[in-house]
């Protein structure tokens, strides 16, 4: 029989694997927001072949479930490193779930920033030459802080996206909050309870981020108006 | 000093400068009148190379280069000789007014922040934003972003400012202030290329007002007498069109 008594019995078990879904989100999109960048700037440099190439990799992402990615890189990634003398197999499981979603996010991830990138009129990049400023420095300082703002609730969605998708990681044995309580439903019988607290867990961490991401939004607004018509106050940093 | 010499330009099949030979002396204010379409802001661009004229030669101060084989260091250089007030501003919309002057210096001038902010706030006073330092783009009027702009330009201290229609977007209460900035510019002996329909200007503070039309320089002469005694038909039809068009928005 379901119990809450079993929610609260079981919580400090469940929430003791929490840093093990941190290290899945945060591993992962550290990485794909430095390998989105990359790709991001291959594909507007126009760079021949490789930019061919990361056309067919986003689209691939894009189009196939993240599960399948996941166990394509589970069970794919073995047998290519084998071909190199490198034998995965002894590996801990949490190195191909950052690999699967490294790989996937860094698509989306790219796909915001060309995108936000693009959508920065073309006069904010001309002023920085019109200034002597070097196309480097003009990007860095110029455009992508104003791309980044674009992309702040595209970035919030996916990061949020992905901290829900690693409830998927148990599945090639990953122990993280969801493998736990997979755990004590089978060794103990109770089914529901240990997914309970994953639930809460899961609900609690979104909205904070959800309110987090709503905030530094609205910080970066560069003095313009909040959705009430409001001018912000806002700082020079 | 500045002197384009025989520039052309096309894009695709489009010839917008087919010979354009222009050249301001030191602390001289050039003005450029032309109907719309006649190249002149593809011209300035073309000088700063945000746009890559197909051939001719460019000297600013001591440099001269082809346009047709330019280095990239080359225009790295030149666009550190010469400065540029847009039409639409274009400040930097991620930075305050402050912000807008100073980076320049820092990133540019390799200036320390402090120094930076002494020269930029000078600037800004100059151009009588005091209250407005620490404004974004966004909450500032046309007419005050502008003067940003201009006060941009000048806190980098160029050979040369660009100036490409600075009030044509403006509402026409603020385009007053906006001029009485920019003859204050010239009053500092900054020198200036303006393209501007804003006669009452060239008539007050141009050294040599230049009339382009389809690509190339048709006529040039001091204020006097370009505007009362113009020597080609197509000046004279485009002056008296203007004039016709300000006194009908005066009349409104
Ligand atoms: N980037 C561009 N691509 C294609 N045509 C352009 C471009 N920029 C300007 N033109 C064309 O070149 C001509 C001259 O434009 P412009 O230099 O802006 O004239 P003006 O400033 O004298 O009004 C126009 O016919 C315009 O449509
Ligand atoms: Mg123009």
């Amino acid at each position: 029989m379901f119990s809450w008594k079993y929610v609260a019995d079981y919580f400090p078990d469940i929430i003791s694997k929490f840093p093990v879904t941190l290290e899945l989100v945060l591993v992962p999109f550290a990485a794909s927001f430095l390998l989105g960048f990359v790709i991001a700037a291959a594909r507007l440099k126009k760079i021949p072949v490789l930019e061919q190439f990361l056309t067919v990799y986003v689209s691939y992402v894009r189009c196939t479930p993240v599960i399948t990615q996941m166990f394509v890189v589970y069970f794919g990634l073995p047998v290519f490193l084998e071909k190199f003398g490198i034998d995965a197999n002894g590996w801990n499981p949490v190195i191909f779930v950052f690999a699967a979603y490294s790989i996937n996010i860094s698509a989306f991830l790219s796909e915001t920033i060309r995108s936000s990138i693009l959508a920065v009129p073309a006069g904010q990049l001309e002023a920085g030459y019109a200034v002597g400023m070097t196309g480097f420095q003009t990007m860095r300082d110029i455009v992508v802080p104003q791309a980044l703002k674009i992309s702040l609730p595209m970035l919030g969605n996916l990061f949020i996206g992905l901290f829900q998708a690693t409830a998927l990681a148990y599945m090639v044995n990953v122990i993280d909050m969801i493998g736990k309580a997979r755990n004590i439903a089978v060794s103990r019988g109770h089914l529901l309870e240990g997914y309970i607290c994953c639930a809460i867990v899961f609900a609690i961490i979104s909205l904070a981020l959800e309110l987090l991401f709503g905030y530094v939004n609205k910080r970066l607004a560069f003095g313009q108006k909040d959705e009430y018509g409001r001018r912000q106050r806002t700082e020079a940093v | 000093m500045i002197e384009i010499k025989n520039i052309y330009k096309s894009f695709d099949k489009l010839k917008v400068l087919t010979g354009a030979s222009i050249k301001v002396e030191p602390h001289q204010v050039v003005v450029v009148l032309g109907p719309s379409g006649s190249g002149k802001t593809t011209m300035l661009r073309c000088i700063n190379f945000l746009e890559r004229a197909d051939s001719g030669e460019l000297t600013v101060g001591d440099m001269t280069v082809d346009f047709a084989k330019v280095k990239k260091k080359e225009i790295h250089e030149i666009r550190k000789k010469v400065g540029f007030v847009f039409q639409n501003y274009n400040l930097f919309a991620n930075k305050t007014a402050l912000q807008n002057v100073m980076h320049g210096l820092i990133v540019v001038k390799k200036m320390s922040k402090e120094e930076a902010r002494k020269k930029a706030e000078d600037a800004l006073a100059w151009v009588r934003l005091s209250d407005k330092v620490d404004y974004y783009p966004s909450q500032l009027s046309g007419g005050q972003q502008q003067r940003v702009g201009i006060a941009r330009a000048i806190a980098l201290e160029p050979e040369i400012i660009l100036f490409d229609e600075p009030t044509s977007a403006l509402d026409p209460e603020l385009i007053e202030e906006t001029l009485e900035v920019m003859k204050n510019v010239a009053k500092r002996g900054i020198t200036m290329l303006v393209v501007t329909h804003e006669l009452s200007f060239a008539q007050d503070i141009a050294d040599k007002v230049i009339f382009m039309d389809g690509g190339v320089v048709i006529e040039e002469g001091t204020p006097d007498e370009i505007f009362n005694n113009p020597k080609e038909e197509r000046t004279k039809q485009f002056l008296s069109r203007i004039i016709a068009a300000k006194s009908f928005d005066a009349g409104k």
